[in-house]
């Protein structure tokens, strides 16, 4: 099948295509917060299930290419998830115990031994982007936070829009800019952005689409990633 | 810019069942959308049971994606946990709350809606491949009525942009969408691919 109608479309056909493309349940949206709710359950989820065995250890770099870590947020899980426990009660308490003492020993080790002078966050392109990817190498200096983000595939910001970096909070809900840019210079290139708000408060980094007509709108994101080398 | 619909990269499939966050969003942002299209097709526009719908398809996927088949496609098999989950949120809207009727508990979903969810599931990945500046255009053209001047004024470009944009978009959907333009007297070979039982 070709990706476009070879012949010009006959008015039945736009009119079947107008009649498809007006229904409105096709254009039905979740709620914004839907979103964190549902990985906010599933991590509380995958957290009960894993906090009495071995606790993952916490990686430096990260990238969705690699083999994901099992993150534990401090969540509550708000779906009504199947019980999973398989062992006495004590034993899984004294695994928990054991497990919460390996977790915060390694966090600190992590932090005080291994802690790098940058970090690196591979951004996913969104469905609006999904050609697209990036590389941010993260860097605390005394300024503030600088970001080098590194682009592939995210095509030139069209006339009249923008792109624009943000650091975002989950909870409450927040984000803050970083910067913006348009790559109209073509070719994949390396943006500098700085921040002044901590990627511990913070921890997703994100791209958006913005109109310059209307540039407080939320724009469409088009790339993102997850900072978790706090 | 496009957005697979098929099969997933096995590397955002490992992260989903792991419940690694830059997966979990990756696919809710390629899938949320169509997955609310099938629960407005289902239980109406109750926005409030369209998110609980949403929030669990999603959660029972990462559940079952341990068990997932990562050669098949995603997208018909996430559409049958949403299509399912919405039955279930239908019959539970309707269940009687006092005394015992559980003979009217299996509310049976006519066939016609299960059809216009999957038509309108189908219609929804095929928007999602579009360029943004497309899916903008249909967007405002088909969701919100606007004529191409009214396109035109709120997204601040010439008239002939929003033309040339539509007539582009209007030639990618048709062969997306053709299956289900197919005159039902003619059975489509194309009809049944990939549609969930």
């Amino acid at each position: 099948m070709s990706d476009f109608y070879e012949d010009e479309p006959t008015p039945e056909e736009l009119e079947q295509l107008s009649a498809l493309l007006s229904n409105d349940a096709v254009w039905a949206e979740a709620s914004p917060e839907v979103e964190d709710n549902i990985l906010a359950a599933i991590q509380a989820e995958a957290g009960s299930a894993t906090a009495a065995t071995i606790p993952p250890e916490r990686p430096q770099h990260r990238s969705v290419s690699n083999q994901p870590e099992q993150r534990v947020d401090n969540v509550t899980s708000i779906v009504d998830a199947p019980s999973r426990r398989s062992r006495p009660f004590g034993a899984a308490v004294m695994g928990a115990v054991a497990a919460s003492i390996l977790l915060i020993g390694g966090f600190f080790a992590t932090q005080t031994l291994t802690q790098p002078s940058f970090e690196v966050v591979a951004m996913a392109g969104t469905p609006d982007a999904a050609d697209a990817s990036g590389v941010a190498k993260l860097d605390r200096t005394d300024d503030g936070l600088r970001i080098l983000l590194d682009v592939t595939n995210l095509p030139p910001a069209p006339e009249g829009s923008y792109y624009q970096a943000w650091l975002v909070r989950p909870s409450p809900k927040s984000r803050i800019s970083a910067g913006t840019f348009h790559l109209r210079g073509g070719g994949d290139t390396q943006i500098e952005l700085w921040s002044g708000v901590s990627p511990s408060t913070y921890p997703t980094l994100s791209v958006t689409l913005q109109e310059e007509s209307d540039p407080l709108a939320p724009g469409t994101v088009v790339l993102l990633g997850e900072i978790l080398g706090e | 810019m496009t957005s697979d619909s098929k099969t997933l990269p096995e590397h955002v499939l490992e992260g989903f069942r792991a419940g690694d966050t830059s997966s979990v969003r990756y696919i809710y942002q390629l899938f949320s959308r169509p997955v609310a299209t099938v629960a407005r097709s289902v239980v109406g526009p109750d926005q409030a049971l369209i998110d609980d719908i949403v929030q669990q398809t999603f959660t029972k996927a990462w559940r079952a994606a341990k068990t997932f088949d990562s050669n098949r496609s995603f997208a018909p098999w996430l559409y049958t946990i949403a299509r399912r989950t919405a039955i279930d949120a239908v019959r539970a809207e309707r269940r009687p709350t006092k005394g015992d009727h559980d003979e009217i508990i299996d509310i049976a979903v006519e066939s016609s809606t299960m059809e216009s969810a999957w038509e309108a599931y189908e219609v929804r990945l095929a928007i999602q491949r579009l360029p943004v500046e497309e899916q903008e255009v249909i967007k405002l053209g088909h969701m919100m009525g606007y004529t191409h001047g009214q396109i035109s004024e709120r997204l601040g470009i010439p008239l002939g942009t929003v033309k040339s944009r539509s007539h582009r978009a209007h030639r990618k959907l048709l062969p997306m969408l053709q299956h289900l333009q197919d005159d039902p007297s003619q059975p489509s070979s194309t009809q049944q691919q990939g549609r969930p039982q």
